[in-house]
């Protein structure tokens, strides 16, 4: 995701240097990324990681304090060609006076220039929305609903969701998934959507990008994120062995250690490194879901900054990083 | 010009909201008004009850949420804020002359049934109006238009700075003139003011200065809109 850029088509969103301030909380520092690709992409964080304030600058809602922000090539702020090209769904939207949902969708109609009247139909029906309801009536899920309907049928080529499936069930929101996936095969355009609940979606992930206390911490494909920690499981003796060579011998950081009696379990970073065990040892290497990385990654006061990460590559100074965990400091 | 538009029939999406309510309650007014002077007996004199006034505050009130509660969900249909801004002065410019147009009817009207067959002066308001009906339409245009603008500053200057930024418009709103009043007076300009405004011509009076001022308070708003976050 960091090959050169084709000035014939501009990449989709294209961010470098965002830093932005709320009075004296700086929410944003250096954001820099870029997607290229059509696809699903997430941007992972926790709660005031600043991921809302960076979906507002991306949809031009909101002026940098500084940086440079280019959404297919040009900057999205007040320009009308751009703005034609995105959809932000964000969370707690406020709707006009008197609007009921059927208004919504024949508003959204009016603007959206690829618009499909026919699919939001269908997907307000699945979602169990009355057409005639007043928006203030809805419940929060509801209202989560109407936002996911607009992103969807607009057909933005770059759509923006933040967090859009608050107060959904578990049946709407894999529906959500569902339609997401479908749409965007048929449809291909660039999403970028930002979550809490990882592991539901991880598996449509195509890029990730992490923030943590208003920076970049991490940017990858999800594949390789895939390969990115394992857990050691075992023998707490064993594990450590394992872990002491895999750490003296690359580029590994330990994320967090468990241990219950004399059993281990230890979540490495290594960068796509298969961990190599002695023959017959009784140590059990998994995979570490993506939320769980993300949880380890952002669970610290202070994560430190990532470098890029190549598109099929490591950290390139994961090895030179401090990573504080709950269990203490590491390395 | 489509985006204008569109932002325009985002103001008309709701009829109800747009048409019904304000001339839903001057309807009421009205009614009320002719129903309780019918009532009172003709004792001979011309009554002028100030009803229309609703009028002109529900569409302050309009013109305020249209920017408070609007220009969100706006920007988040990617209207630009210049888009989103013009195309709500076109609604509301277009909303101020058709209604003025209404009025001058129901005020010819008016005059024509000798107040409703109650001697009601409720559309013919002295001093805000008079002349032909196209003279009337056009000071009611221009007054309904110098609300608007009023609604529409105030509401940008709310979403751009919040209460305080209301607040400080508002004491400004009635200390600037007073202080103007008395700096005048102090000067001993207010008697030649005074001729100078009687000097004026009814139409410059009734027409041009509120549309002058609605122009100001239109640029007021929009200094607020162009840098505000959604």
């Amino acid at each position: 995701m960091n090959g050169p850029s084709d000035p014939a088509r501009p990449s989709p969103l294209d961010v470098e240097g965002v830093t932005h301030r709320f009075g004296g909380v700086l929410a944003l520092d250096g954001v820099a990324f870029r997607l290229d690709e059509p696809g699903i992409h997430g941007l992972l964080g926790r709660n005031g990681a600043g991921k809302t304030t960076l979906l507002q600058i991306l949809a031009g809602q909101l002026r940098p304090g500084a940086g440079r922000v280019e959404i297919f090539g040009h900057d999205p702020f007040e320009r009308a060609g751009t703005q034609a090209q995105l959809c932000l769904v964000r969370e707690g939207q406020r709707y006009p006076d008197g609007f009921r949902v059927h208004h919504v969708l024949r508003a959204a109609a009016l603007f959206f220039p690829h618009w499909d009247a026919g699919y939001a139909a269908r997907l307000a029906a699945d979602f169990e929305l009355p057409p005639r309801r007043a928006v203030t009536k809805l419940s929060r899920g509801m209202l989560s609903a109407v936002g996911v309907v607009v992103g969807l049928a607009s057909r933005a080529p770059l759509t923006l969701f933040d967090e859009p499936y608050l107060g959904l069930d578990a049946v709407a929101r894999q529906h959500f998934y569902d339609q997401l996936l479908a749409d965007v095969a048929a449809h291909p355009r660039t999403i970028l959507l930002s979550t809490h609940l990882i592991d539901e979606i991880a598996d449509l992930l195509q890029h990730v990008v992490v923030i943590d206390h208003g920076r970049v911490i991490l940017r990858a494909d999800a594949d390789d994120l895939r390969r990115e920690a394992v857990a050691l499981t075992g023998p707490a003796d064993d594990v450590e062995a394992v872990v002491g060579n895999l750490l003296g011998t690359g580029p590994g950081t330990a994320l967090a250690r468990e241990r219950l009696g004399g059993v281990a379990r230890v979540t490495v970073r290594v960068g796509g490194t298969a961990p190599v065990l002695p023959p017959g040892s009784a140590v059990r290497v998994e995979p570490v879901s993506l939320q769980r990385l993300v949880v380890h990654l952002t669970s610290s006061p202070a994560a430190p900054r990532d470098g890029a990460t190549a598109a099929g590559g490591a950290p390139a100074d994961a090895d030179a990083g401090t990573t504080t965990t709950p269990q203490g400091a590491l390395r | 010009m489509n985006r204008l538009l569109a932002v325009a029939r985002l103001h008309l999406m709701v009829p109800a909201r747009a048409f019904g309510l304000p001339w839903g309650i001057v309807t009421l007014a009205w009614a009320l008004s002719v129903a309780l002077f019918a009532s009172f007996g003709d004792n001979g004199d011309v009554v002028i009850v100030g009803g229309l006034f609703s009028l002109y505050v529900i569409l302050f009130l309009s013109a305020e949420q249209a920017v408070t509660r609007t220009l969100s969900f706006a920007l988040a249909l990617g209207a630009t804020r210049r888009a989103f801004y013009l195309g709500t002065c076109g609604f509301l410019a277009a909303q101020a002359l058709a209604a003025g147009a209404v009025l001058a009817v129901l005020r010819a009207v008016e005059r024509g049934t000798g107040g409703w067959g109650t001697r009601l002066s409720f559309f013919d308001v002295p001093y805000l109006v008079g002349g032909n009906p196209v003279q009337a339409a056009a000071a009611y245009a221009a007054s309904l238009a110098l609300v608007c603008a009023a609604g529409l500053a105030a509401g940008s200057v709310t979403r751009r700075w919040g209460t305080v930024g209301t607040s400080v418009l508002s004491a400004a709103a009635i200390v600037v003139p007073g202080v103007a009043v008395w700096w005048i007076s102090a000067a001993g300009g207010l008697a030649p003011l005074g001729n100078w405004l009687a000097g004026q011509p009814a139409f410059a009076l009734r027409t041009l200065w509120p549309l002058g001022f609605a122009t100001v308070l239109a640029a007021i708003g929009w200094t607020a809109v162009r840098r505000t976050p959604a």
